[in-house]
């Protein structure tokens, strides 16, 4: 059964970059704009979540701790999509229960990697 | 260099097949030069060659490989046709690749370092432009692209010998709550060397009130042998450095084996609360140690084998491959029949126990059907399908036709027939000889064929199959065949048969493996080596096998050798003389007699069978077997290389199967004995070598001819 | 992840099968500590077990413990399967001597 990743950005060409590189690999992919968006499209399986940061309505931190607060997603990956002068972010992301991050800008491979790195 | 690292061990074996694979794709791709599938399978034996190479240390087959994989790439992706020039060249690239695997480590390596280049040079015209010079693999590959191709483990080589690490991990309790699990990362270290590991520290009891399930407990402490960056394993845990306590040591640099790890991480075990530093000081006192005592172990072996300078280009000593790879069914079922025993043990104790005789029997059945399945399933392991060998003749024929100017179809059959590991390594040469000489003597040259009638091209057919308990492996030519007249005017010429005698053809074939016999009017450098084949015949009854040859005149010769499945178990008769217990192997067996002694007996008699005199020989006196002579004897019948022999013998016990075990080398003289076995009671059987004994009555009997001692005829 | 509790040659066997991740862990030691309750010789069937995370092999460890402690071995009934022998082995959990039985052939039992 493939592996069901939900996408969340409020850039639609970042969105879709990953949607289509997932997809490629042969994961489902769910696409949300932001983190309000990902909040009301987050039910049945989902394995993994990705997510930026900076978003209206809902930024990326408060998404993570809306993720974890539901006890089906609780411990599933998420991972964020910063830059690298998001040093601060990064560590709230972290301690919000981030399981780990993807620097901008980055390759397809980059993003399978971690991919594969923490969907298990 | 096994002794030192039994991993490399592996590699070498695992290689050597990867290059018979590799041969066998390029060989057919000759014939087929579309097959994708098998251009494929070329390249990822390259690959995985290359890959290996690096992580044991077979630096110039990794470099050596790199540009050959490229150019087999290329290929691969449709950029470069396949041509004959270019199966050559990655023939021979194949070929200098055994060299280098077979070659004395640490030496020579400039010798071989030229080979290399200079083939290298033939494959740069096959590389892109501009890339000729074998590009070192990119060092400078993002963190995050983890799997490369150019490597077996998940990340970039490093130039130079491996290193030892020793990774700490004590997780966070709440790690599983980020989306991490320890487990996973651990899982992804495991990509990047060879990984020993130990978990230890707390764990809350079951029933513990405190026992968070949810929570990680413990510590792992992992050391691993890597060619990768010390990066590399630090990137595995990049998303947990914080929260987790990681820290990375490289406490070695070079190859240490799984054993050698093994034992230093058990040094660690009860060190869980002990400090990075602490745990550190005892890993490197134990390392230094373990190295201290394996360079002593290197000296001892250099010592042994002597100085390896000097003569690099001479064939390394054959390394007779002392693993053996078993398929995976079979050790499965073997572990199955294992746990059965055990069983049988347990019941047996029952029975015992309970003094029921009747379940002792029961057992004795169960152990009767389980020894049987057992015993074949053991010698099974010993088995490999022959087409290992058959794969390296064609490309002797094709080597060989090409030398010789002639034309030939090589095909093999029943390449998946199998025989003992033993028997394949030393039939070899044997099928050589036999190949060499149909290629040189018998196929005649395209010209010559055509005018016969015949398609220009040549056909020799080499197969194998399994045949009542022996394996049978046929050579077959349609060639010229063989010309009796020339072998009888030769036979004469050599003094092999009396100039008056009228032999029959098969007395006349059976000249042709008698020594010093060649009818090639001229010694080519194919066949004309001094090796008759005489000697392909010893060598096969050395196997307990038997060969002959057929041939029709104008079209072609067939030999025929038949070997025993296995040399480990033997199937004959067990007869005794006086006290002592001897066995006849049933391939020789023809049949028993009996005979009435009432004189003095001597070692060589006669004795009429079938209408014929038949020599027979008295083990009681051969032997000097001690005790009374019995007025009534039984001969065992024998027959080997076409001549019957009997043996005299007290009393005949039965068919029985002999495990064979191997004389000392100090009991290496008796000729007559080719090995003992220990039967269920505890004794132990002679088994017969009756080709010595035969060959051994034979010259008794001459010289007794030649005494014109008048032979007596005994009644029967 | 799903629990089934039969019998074979008098003992409590429970089978364990589907995902066995961090979701379940409660559940799972749940069921354990039941199983070990009804039968202290208890046997393990592990081999319908489709994921494995650490929080399994912490709970199987801990069961393992508990069986030594009234004096028996932990065995287990059927084959491991895949997920649960590769993750055992990349851990560590393989050589962990209270288990190192369990994981190994001579560990099964029926």
């Amino acid at each position: 059964m493939a592996k069901r990743i939900m996408t969340v950005d409020d850039s639609a060409s970042v969105r879709q970059m990953v949607a289509f590189t997932l997809k490629k690999e042969g994961y489902e992919v769910i696409e949300a704009s932001d983190g309000k968006d990902a909040l009301s499209k987050l039910t049945g399986t989902i394995d993994m979540v990705i997510t930026d940061l900076n978003m209206p309505n809902l930024d990326g931190i408060g998404l993570i701790k809306g993720i974890r607060a539901q006890a089906a997603y609780k411990f599933i990956p998420v991972v964020m999509l910063t830059t690298e002068s998001q040093a601060g972010k990064k560590a709230e992301g972290k301690s919000a229960g981030a399981t780990g991050w993807i620097v901008k800008p980055f390759t397809p491979d980059q993003l399978l990697a971690v991919v594969k790195k923490v969907l298990r | 260099m096994s002794d030192i690292d039994p991993s490399i061990g592996l590699y070498v074996e695992e290689t050597r097949e990867l290059l018979g694979e590799l041969e066998r794709g390029l060989l057919e791709l000759e014939s087929n030069p579309g097959d994708t599938e098998r251009v494929d399978a070329c390249f990822r034996a390259m690959h995985t060659i290359k890959g290996g190479g690096a992580m044991f240390g077979f630096d110039e087959i990794s470099r050596f490989t790199h540009d050959v994989e490229t150019v087999l790439d290329r290929v691969r992706s449709g950029e470069l046709p396949i041509t004959r020039e270019l199966l050559s060249l990655t023939l021979a690239a194949k070929d200098h690749i055994l060299v280098l695997l077979e070659a004395p480590r640490d030496t020579a390596v400039d010798e071989l370092r030229q080979a290399s280049d200079v083939l290298l040079a033939a494959f740069a015209a096959y590389l892109p432009n501009g890339t000729a010079g074998h590009a070192q693999p990119a060092l400078d590959q993002p963190a995050a692209g983890a799997a490369t191709d150019d490597n077996p483990y998940a990340c970039p080589a490093q130039s130079g010998p491996p290193g030892i690490y020793w990774v700490r991990l004590r997780p966070s309790a709440t790690m599983l709550h980020t989306g991490n699990d320890p487990v996973r990362l651990l899982a992804e270290l495991d990509t990047l060397g060879m990984v020993r590991v130990l978990r230890h520290g707390p764990l809350p009891a079951l029933d513990d009130s405190d026992y968070d399930p949810e929570a990680v407990y413990g510590v792992f402490d992992l050391l691993v042998c890597t060619p990768c960056s010390a990066e590399s394993l630090r990137d595995v845990f990049i998303f947990v450095e914080g929260d987790s306590e990681v820290s990375l040591t490289r406490i070695h640099t070079g190859l240490l084996r799984g054993s050698d790890l093994d034992e230093l991480l058990a040094t660690l075990v009860g060190q869980d609360e002990a400090t990075i530093d602490a745990a550190q000081q005892r890993l490197e006192a134990h390392v230094a140690a373990k190295v201290a005592a394996i360079d002593v172990a290197k000296k001892k072996v250099q010592a042994r084998t002597g100085p390896t300078e000097g003569e690099p280009a001479a064939r390394p000593q054959p390394t007779a491959a002392a693993t053996l790879r078993v398929d995976a069914g079979r050790l499965d079922s073997l572990v199955s029949m294992v746990g059965e025993l055990v069983i049988l043990q347990s019941r047996l104790r029952q029975a015992a126990k309970a003094k029921d005789i009747d379940a002792v029997a029961e057992v004795d059945e169960d152990l009767e059907r389980l020894t049987d399945t057992l015993r074949d399933v053991a010698l099974g392991l010993r088995m490999l399908p022959i087409g290992s060998v058959f794969s390296q003749f064609t490309r002797l024929t094709r080597d060989l036709s090409a030398s010789l100017g002639k034309e030939v179809e090589f095909v093999a059959v029943g390449g998946e027939t199998e025989l003992d590991k033993t028997v394949i390594d030393r039939m070899k040469d044997p099928l050589v000889h036999l190949l060499r000489n149909s290629l040189d003597h018998g196929l005649e040259p395209p010209q010559e064929r055509l005018a016969n009638g015949k398609p220009a091209c040549g056909r020799i057919t080499l197969s194998a199959m399994h045949s009542a308990g022996n394996v049978v492996i046929v050579i077959a030519d349609d060639g010229r065949g063989i010309d009796l007249s020339v072998v009888r005017r030769k036979a004469m010429e050599r003094g092999l048969i009396a100039p008056d005698a009228e032999p029959t053809e098969k007395e006349l074939f059976d000249c042709i493996f008698k020594p010093g016999f060649s009818t090639a009017a001229t010694v080519s450098d194919v066949s004309g080596r001094g090796v008759g084949m005489d000697v392909v015949k010893r060598n096969i009854e050395a196997l307990r096998g038997t060969v002959e040859l057929e041939s029709v005149l104008g079209q072609g010769a067939r030999v025929t050798i038949r070997l025993p499945l296995t040399l480990a178990i033997i199937d004959g008769f067990n007869v005794m003389v006086g006290g002592d217990s001897y066995i006849v192997p049933l391939a020789n067996l023809r049949g028993f007699q009996e005979r009435f002694v009432n004189e003095v007996v001597r070692t060589v008699e006669t004795l009429e069978r079938m209408g014929e005199l038949v020599p027979v020989v008295s083990l009681r006196r051969l032997f000097a077997v001690p005790g009374q002579q019995p007025v009534y004897e039984r001969v065992v019948i024998t027959e080997t290389e076409g001549e019957t022999v009997g043996f005299c013998v007290d009393r005949v016990i039965g068919r029985q199967q002999a495990v064979i075990k191997s004389l000392d080398d100090c009991y290496r003289h008796l000729k007559w004995i080719s090995g003992t076995t220990i039967n269920g009671d505890g004794s132990i059987s002679l088994i017969l070598d009756v080709p010595q004994l035969v060959r051994f009555v034979r010259s008794r009997e001459e010289t007794r001819l030649q005494a014109t001692d008048p032979s007596r005829t005994l009644v029967q | 992840m799903e629990l089934t509790r039969f019998e074979d040659a008098g003992k409590l066997v429970l089978a364990i099968a589907g995902k066995c991740t961090v979701e379940h862990a409660a559940a799972l030691r749940e069921g354990l500590l039941a199983a070990v309750a009804t039968d202290p010789r208890l046997v393990l069937d592990i081999s319908g077990v489709e994921e494995a995370d650490i929080t399994f092999l912490q709970l199987v460890l801990s069961t393992a413990h508990t069986v030594a402690r009234s004096g028996g071995t932990l065995t287990r009934h059927g084959p491991v399967s895949q997920a649960a022998i590769s993750a055992a082995r990349v851990s560590g959990f393989t050589q962990t001597p209270q288990l190192t039985t369990f994981f190994s052939d001579e560990g099964r039992d029926g």
